[in-house]
């Protein structure tokens, strides 16, 4: 008995000091965080986190430095563009550098008239010859910044006098606000020594004429801007701007609940993050639709089953779009079946789609001959009796996409089409589906971020020989469809241009180079108690290469 | 001479047992065993199925005795169905690895001279290779497959096997036993494969099993950094996913559950490990007092 | 051993190690260039970018140039020590390299000078108590910190100690539009490096305690330990003057290698802290293709590799009495 007694206390108090070594641990640590914690960050700034993937790692210009997440958002608080899109539901044009623009000539000279009192952060003004400059400059030292079909060759920019500016274009640009004319204007006199390589020029210091100056930037951490009162716009509301970036969507989150941010990068975030921060009363989250959309290329070139109109209708009814919607999406992502956003005028409102219809599916492969020969629930070729198999590649770093392609295929099952998932890693997939001639993927799902201004997205549709080479994935050759695009592209008349656009959206629908899918809305949560006047979408879609947040946003 | 080696095999678990962390290590590695085999008959469910619109991060319940994740499906089938992938990818590269070390070192030391030095020279070679980054790069070109983690893993960890191999096999020639075989008349195969490698078997075993709790270490780390194969379930994908989903803090039982079998798994090859090389060290039974 | 012997030595060292280094430099390059995707397509998802401007960026990066061609380019620039510049970032290779280098380096050395001290005291009392309760203890802890993975007791870390206990930063270096200079900079950044350097000291721990203890264990087993004994030695004297000093010396290796490749390897932790390091530039690089910067990356990872194994080699060799030159066993 007193053995088990003193054996017991004895380990009682072995228990006792582990417990006591760990709390004391825990204590220690705890107290150590506290100590090197650093004071309170001052009033009057606006903190954005980004996700590392949108970092940007340096302020040169590199080849695209306009289209990455964070690298679009410096340019639009560092430099001016000549105008701006407006909100929805019009996204009329709005003056910003040029007060006033017409084209006299129905698109083939576009005339700008800029106002005059644009200074750059160094005090010079910004005149007709940074203009020009900076349109000769991209496009013909970076080769990139050339917008396919609208190239502005050498000494088609003029500047008739110091506020005005003239284009001169090979063909007519159709359309309100041509993409052409969305660039940021750089100051002649800092970039001019590096007219042969604009990537040489470090650009530390990020000169330009916009409502904010870089204050401090360090590579992939974050980016300080600081409020620049002498633009010609007023003085902005915000005192300073900061970007951070963080490594996973968790810290994000938490960076959020702790207040050290008060909005998300332009990409916004996940459904699921969402919900999270939803709870949060200091929290308000903005759905808004997306500009993403999403939809599978068809590799038309592979012979083999893919080619076969009623194959693709019928897997195309095979897929429970709204299932997966609702899953992988939230339910949180609209259904479409065109390029054109479903609440532009430009939209066709009667293209049939392809609804959730497996009894249709089943049929249309039965009566292409599709039939499963040997019981094993796949259907067969009728020509090879080989397994109707059709290989589905895809990148394996978005996570949502994995699990929304993994779903396709079990749905696809269901109806006798066995899909080969490989998952690969961006480059390998880039350069697979760019190359439908030499690789052999029958699906890809791929995804356009047209915006109210998407001209150029049709532009994956252009057959090979009319140019599409490179870009058309699905390898889709369809001559009128080419001619219809041409003419869609010069054409002013928004009545003509309306029926050109409702043409190719049928066309698309019954050819079926391109399957849509889904267009997920974005997810924007907020401090609402930290800052105020948020606008990010502006009565319309929520477009990530807008600066009205910044010039609208207030600190509380 | 069966019965003999059976004998010995008996005894050989008996110490092992008797061990302390020996004991452990043998719990462990049976439960995970069993696993293997018993999850397909009893759970068969296909674990990368998609649950229901409901189910989507519950936590741990009596329906979900492990939760589920965001996609509605219930972790315990994932970590399950992770187990037999994980111990599958590790003991297959650990294997490849440990066979080409082995071969390595044992042709280096036992030829010695020009192929020896050619052999080192390849050796050393990949040791100077770095690891790690060299696993991502080539899992990152290979593409995400269950089999080029597997090639991948194995790739890089052998180098070390061989070096330790080969410097057993040098004191082992001097032998006289090997000696007097030589003087025999013995041929090259035979004395390397039944006279010098027995006696390097031991050796050999504890490098497997550190090959193989290297390679389980190193599949979680491809797939946590998003390099392995997404359409599979491995402890390392759920990882992944959970990290990459942001949904970390919002369901710590899909983070925790791939880390307790990560670690129990490499801790009990590990205790089997440390245990047997303890029962195998000379004079461990007189210690014990056998 | 003789001056004159050691220089022959080194040299041939030296030499060997350079041929290496330069098969390193041909297979990377290769291998990278080998892998399926395009750089230049990578940069531009756009269909407003047009084939022929592709061609032309692939011009400026010297990729429409054969193999071969590019390969003497490589080494012609190589030789007059210009590593190239980077396709993703546009700057010279060094400068990508050597922004991110103080930030790998801050975070490895200080995980291993913490676990190097710890490790060897504790290993170290545990091999000199072999069998005891102590070392049975030290030795469970010790494997169990060896078998978590470093990106998930970072993982754990990150909830308790900066979400549920918010007193440590959510990740990265600095603490961003701080202003902060000097002191107050040290500070910063020492509160941002113990979480992350905390999980890498975990493992190193472990590893370190594992060795010590079991180079402690072979030592006292050694002829000399049991002849000291039997002089009447004090057991002080036997621990510190000759088994710890001779335990110490596969350690002395362990850390040489350590050091040359964990500024590889940490990328987990540099992953899961968001941590600006040379692991996740090679990871970003890769994604990208970006190959000049990888190959940059990998020539300096083997250059510190075989620069810190001949260091550990040659010292070894220096200091331990009973090498001998000739000797292959090592």
């Amino acid at each position: 008995m007193k053995d088990s007694l003193f054996s017991r206390s004895i380990t009682r108090s072995k228990m006792f000091v582990k417990i006591a070594t760990i709390s004391l641990l825990l204590v220690v640590f705890v107290a150590l965080g506290s100590t090197l914690q650093a004071a309170e960050k001052p009033s009057g700034r606006f903190t954005t986190g980004w996700l590392s993937s949108a970092a940007l790692e340096s302020t040169r210009c590199t080849y695209n430095w306009l289209y990455n997440g964070m690298g679009a958002a410096f340019t639009m608080l560092t430099y001016d563009q000549l105008w701006w899109i407006g909100p929805g539901p019009d996204y009329e044009p709005q003056p910003w550098v040029a007060t006033s623009w017409e084209t006299p000539d129905d698109g083939k000279t576009w005339i700008f008239h800029l106002r005059k009192d644009a200074k750059f952060h160094d005090g010079t003004p910004l005149t007709a010859k940074d203009v020009v400059f900076t349109m000769e400059y991209l496009t013909k030292s970076v080769p990139a910044f050339k917008w396919h079909g609208t190239m502005i060759e050498e000494g088609s920019a003029k500047a008739i006098d110091d506020y005005t500016v003239t284009f001169t274009l090979p063909t007519p640009l159709g359309g309100k606000y041509p993409a052409a004319f969305w660039i940021p204007i750089l100051p002649k006199h800092i970039f001019e020594p590096y007219k042969d390589d604009i990537t040489k020029f470090p650009n530390e210091k990020a000169i330009g004429s916009g409502p904010y100056k870089l204050k401090e930037f360090k590579s992939g951490e974050y980016m300080w801007f600081v409020a620049n009162e002498n633009h010609f716009s007023g003085a902005p509301k915000l005192a300073e701007v900061v970007f951070r970036t963080y490594g996973s969507a968790d810290a994000q989150i938490m960076a959020m609940k702790k207040g050290e941010i008060q909005m998300f990068g332009y990409a916004g975030t996940s459904p699921t993050v969402a919900g999270r921060l939803e709870s949060n009363e200091n929290i308000a989250v903005y759905v808004n639709p997306g500009q993403e959309v999403h939809f599978f290329a068809f590799n038309l070139y592979k012979q083999g089953p893919i080619r076969d109109l009623n194959v693709r209708k019928a897997l195309m009814h095979g897929i429970n779009k709204k299932r997966i919607s609702d899953i992988v999406y939230k339910g949180q992502a609209e259904l479409i079946d065109s390029v054109v956003y479903p609440e532009l005028a430009d939209h066709n409102p009667n293209l049939a789609g392809y609804d959730y219809n497996p009894e249709k599916a089943n049929t249309l492969l039965k009566e292409a001959g599709y039939v499963d020969s040997n019981g094993d629930g796949i259907r067969n070729d009728p020509k090879t009796g080989k397994e109707l198999s059709l290989e589905l590649i895809f990148t394996s770093s978005d996570s949502t996409l994995v699990r929304a392609m993994q779903m396709v295929a079990e749905q696809l099952k269901e109806v006798g089409i066995n899909i080969v998932l490989e998952g690969q890693d961006d480059s390998t997939h880039s350069a697979r589906l760019t190359a439908p001639d030499k690789h052999n993927w029958d699906l890809s799902p791929t995804v356009l971020s047209p915006g109210p201004y998407g001209d150029w997205a049709w532009e994956v549709g252009r057959s090979w020989e009319g140019g599409g080479k490179g870009w058309n994935y699905a390898n889709y050759a369809n001559p009128e469809f080419d001619k219809a695009l041409d003419t869609m592209l010069g054409e002013r008349d928004p009545a003509k241009r309306k029926e050109l656009l409702f043409g190719m959206q049928q066309t698309w629908n019954d050819d079926l180079p391109f399957g849509f899918l889904w267009r997920p809305k974005t997810f924007d949560p907020v401090r609402t108690d930290m800052i105020q006047d948020y606008s990010k979408a502006m009565g319309g879609l929520s477009i990530w290469w807008n600066p009205w947040t910044y010039f609208n946003a207030r600190t509380k | 001479m069966q019965k003999r080696n059976l004998k010995m095999t008996q005894e050989f678990f008996k110490l092992l047992w008797d061990h302390r962390m020996g004991k452990m290590g043998l719990i462990i590695l049976s439960l995970f065993l069993v696993i293997t085999f018993v999850t397909p008959l009893v759970k068969n469910v296909d674990p990368k199925k998609s649950g229901n619109v409901e189910d989507v991060l519950v936590p741990p319940s009596t329906k979900f005795w492990l939760g589920t994740d965001d996609l509605g499906r219930d972790v315990l089938t994932q970590i399950l169905y992770g187990a037999r992938i994980s111990l599958a990818v590790g003991c297959l590269a650990g294997l490849i690895s440990i066979t080409i070390g082995s071969l390595f070192g044992l042709f280096a030391g036992f030829y010695g001279g020009k192929i020896e030095e050619l052999l080192m020279r390849i050796v050393e070679f990949f040791m100077m290779l770095p690891g790690l980054p060299l696993m991502i790069v080539l899992a990152a070109i290979l593409g995400p497959s269950i089999w080029n983690t597997i090639f991948v893993v194995s790739l890089v960890n052998w180098p070390s096997t061989a070096r330790v191999v080969r410097s057993q096999v040098l004191s082992i020639k001097k032998r006289p036993f090997v000696e007097a075989s030589r003087c025999i008349g013995a041929g090259d195969i035979y004395l390397i494969f039944k006279l010098i490698l027995p006696n390097v078997i031991p050796i050999i075993f504890a490098q497997a099993v550190l090959m193989i709790t290297w390679s389980i270490y190193s599949e979680a780390v491809l797939s946590f950094l998003g390099l392995g194969d997404p359409t599979r379930v491995t402890w390392g994908t759920m990882l992944h996913f959970s990290f990459a989903s942001g949904s970390m803090g919002e369901a710590p039982w899909w983070v925790i559950s791939p880390i307790v079998g990560i670690v129990t798994l490499i801790l009990g090859f590990t205790f089997f490990a440390t245990a047997a090389s303890d029962i195998t060290k000379p004079g461990y039974r007189e210690k014990r007092g056998l | 051993m003789e001056f004159k012997e050691f220089i022959g030595f080194a040299s041939q060292k030296v030499i060997a190690t350079i041929i290496v280094i330069l098969a390193i430099t041909s297979v990377n390059f290769v291998m990278f260039r080998m892998a399926p995707g395009d750089p230049v397509r990578m940069m531009f998802k756009d269909p407003r970018i047009g084939a022929e401007e592709m061609q032309l960026v692939r011009e400026k990066f010297g990729l429409d140039k054969s193999m071969p061609v590019q390969f003497l380019t490589y080494i012609k620039e190589l030789s007059k020590g210009n590593l190239g510049t980077s396709f993703w970032q546009r700057r010279p290779v060094t400068e990508v390299i050597l922004d991110r280098l103080p930030n790998t380096l801050k975070l490895v050395l200080t995980a291993l000078c913490i676990a190097t001290i710890i490790g060897t005291l504790l290993g170290a009392m545990a091999g000199w108590k072999s069998g005891s309760r102590f070392d049975s203890t030290v030795m469970t802890l010790s494997l169990s910190a060896y078998s978590v993975p470093a990106f998930a007791m970072g993982m754990v870390l990150m909830l308790l100690f900066a979400y549920v206990f918010p007193v440590f930063p959510l990740g990265g270096i600095h603490t961003p539009a701080s202003g902060f200079t000097g002191f107050a900079l040290m500070k910063d950044t020492l509160w941002h490096l113990v979480l992350p350097a905390t999980s890498l000291t975990f493992w190193f721990t472990g590893e370190y305690v594992l060795l010590t203890r079991n180079s402690m264990i072979d030592v006292l087993d050694q002829d000399y330990i049991t002849t000291a004994r039997v002089k009447g030695i004090g057991e002080k004297q036997v621990l510190y003057k000759h088994a710890l000093r001779n335990a110490l010396l596969p350690v002395v290796t362990a850390t040489g290698i350590h050091i040359a490749f964990a500024i590889g390897g940490v990328i987990e932790a540099e992953t899961v802290f968001s941590w600006p390091g040379l692991g996740r530039l090679t990871y970003e690089a890769v994604l990208k293709r970006d190959y000049p910067l990888l190959q940059g990356i990998f020539l300096f990872f083997s250059l510190s590799i075989v620069v810190i194994n001949l260091i550990v080699d040659l010292t070894y060799r220096f200091i331990d009495p009973r090498i001998k030159l000739g000797d292959k066993d090592n």
